[in-house]
């Protein structure tokens, strides 16, 4: 148990990397607790580190993200007969429905020259590609090359061509984290279509997210279409989110639109600010003139004169 | 091979971890399939770093292990911090383990699976605690396991692949002593 030189110097670094360790510890849980005081403030410095590192990735997850698909797709051709035979079941199937689209469309068209409607304008929205996943099995979320600097803002909603992904959560200045309605902490607001039920798309870190607070579930049916209501002006309405499917256990489930097997490019909706009312009366009656202000120091022989006047005509 | 690790050897070791560190992140966030997997996936960054740190602990220095986590937690968008103070906590510990001598393979697994499994553990309760909104407890304990169970090839990977071994004891002291 010489204490030779380097022994000695070992003996003196250990205490210190401890000390180093014990540090560096207490700041990692500090950093999480003040993430759950102070959330809001520390999401904006995660989404500007996000921000600064991602960008960079972008040439190295390009290749990568080119193989993956090549992957894929290889995999695709391994079933490539069955696939074969499906698309002809769902071109006939698509025969129907384009005979009766066309004659939807006509009609359409009769009623709405019969009305002289206007439409609303479209949505605008911004594409954006998709740049990485969320890399964590328990959070499921996308990062799009489109940020705070093409003007997206949180909660704006994101689709792709079809239905409804996600909502904007975290924006730094080039990228920003779609939060998709799978995540376990996505909550929507929507209408089931025939029967107008409302009800709230729930994710819960499954494929299909399940559907909770339905207003009326006799009514509901597999295969009704679920539509986001805009309650609580999250999203516009209207926008498609998927079928209603009965899942284990007889708890309805939603069937999302959107091909989560693929996301590559979302069109992110600009939410126009909704309407406010903030002035109650403006609507009801006609505007009445305001009282004349009355003056600071009332007179007490003007009193007198007013109350003499008040009396005369009964007198 | 018996020659102590040169200090050369430790910074290529230590830029190794990093880059293998970054490389698995990336990869974890390759876009793809945004459909949620049934089967969750272990966490394959925890068990290559718990892989290496039983072979080279000099490799990995607590800033880097700290950067490395945090970094994770943040682009995963996992509550940031949290997972890397817990990895730092296990590593220290681990880090002790290393030095002393080698045990078998078999022990090097049981700390290794006990670590994942007490990060999940310890994870869990401290989201509880803060009253984070947590996903399912189910999930989470598959994936700890599942973790746990495929150490070995963690193990494997950095032992053959990366050739990352443990220093051989040399009788240094021993032969100093007339």
């Amino acid at each position: 148990m010489a204490a030779t030189g380097p022994s000695a110097t070992q003996e003196y670094r250990r205490p210190l990397r401890r000390v180093f360790a014990l540090a560096a510890i207490v700041l990692c849980l500090a950093l999480f607790l003040l993430w759950r005081i102070d959330s809001p403030r520390v999401e904006r410095i995660r989404a500007d580190v996000v921000d600064a590192i991602v960008p960079r990735l972008d040439w190295a997850l390009a290749p990568l993200d080119g193989a993956a698909g090549m992957a894929q797709d290889f995999r695709s051709y391994a079933r490539i007969h069955e696939q074969n035979r499906e698309l002809r079941r769902e071109l006939q199937q698509m025969q129907a429905w384009k005979e009766a689209a066309l004659q939807l469309e006509q009609q359409n068209a009769r009623l709405l020259e019969l009305n002289n409607v206007r439409l609303d304008p479209r949505h605008t929205w911004i594409t954006g590609r998709v740049m990485a996943d969320s890399g964590s099995p328990f959070r499921q979320s996308v990062l799009l090359n489109v940020g705070a600097r093409d003007g997206v803002t949180d909660g704006w909603a994101a689709m792709d061509g079809l239905g409804l992904v996600g909502r904007i959560s975290g924006t730094g200045r080039r990228t920003a984290r779609v939060i998709l309605l799978t995540d376990g902490a996505s909550r929507l607001p929507v209408t089931i279509q025939p029967s107008g039920a409302s009800a709230i798309v729930q994710g819960d870190n499954g494929a299909a997210p399940a559907l909770d607070f339905v207003e009326d579930p006799e009514a509901v049916r597999p295969g009704d279409r679920i539509v986001s209501s805009g309650d609580g002006g999250v999203f516009p309405p209207g926008l498609l989110v998927g079928q209603v499917a009965r899942g284990t256990g007889g708890r309805l489930r939603a069937r999302l639109a959107a091909d989560y097997g693929r996301l590559e490019f979302l069109r992110v909706i600009r939410a126009r600010p909704p309407e406010r009312v903030d002035d109650p009366g403006g609507l009801i009656g006609p505007v009445r003139p305001l009282p004349a202000p009355v003056a600071a120091v009332p007179d007490p022989s003007a009193i007198e004169e007013a109350v003499a006047a008040a009396q005369e005509p009964e007198g | 091979m018996s020659a102590p690790p040169s200090p050369g050897r430790t910074l290529a070791g230590r830029a190794g971890y990093l880059a293998l560190a970054a490389a698995i992140t990336v990869l974890a966030m390759l876009p793809g399939e945004a459909v949620p997997r049934r089967w969750p996936v272990p966490d394959v960054l925890l068990l290559v770093t718990l892989a290496w740190l039983a072979r080279r602990p000099a490799h990995l220095p607590v800033l880097s292990l700290a950067a490395v986590f945090l970094a994770a937690d943040f682009v995963t968008g996992q509550p940031p911090g949290l997972r890397a103070a817990l990895v730092l906590v296990a590593a220290e510990h681990l880090r002790g383990r290393a030095a002393a001598p080698p045990a078998g393979p078999l022990a090097e697994w049981a700390r290794a699976g006990a670590a994942v499994l007490l990060i999940a553990f310890a994870e869990r309760a401290l989201l509880g605690l803060t009253l984070t909104p947590a996903p399912d407890m189910g999930p989470v304990l598959l994936r700890a396991i599942s973790g746990a169970l495929l150490y070995p090839l963690a193990a494997l990977f950095v032992a053959y692949v990366l050739g990352v071994r443990r220093p051989q004891r040399r009788p240094a002291p021993r032969e100093a002593r007339p």
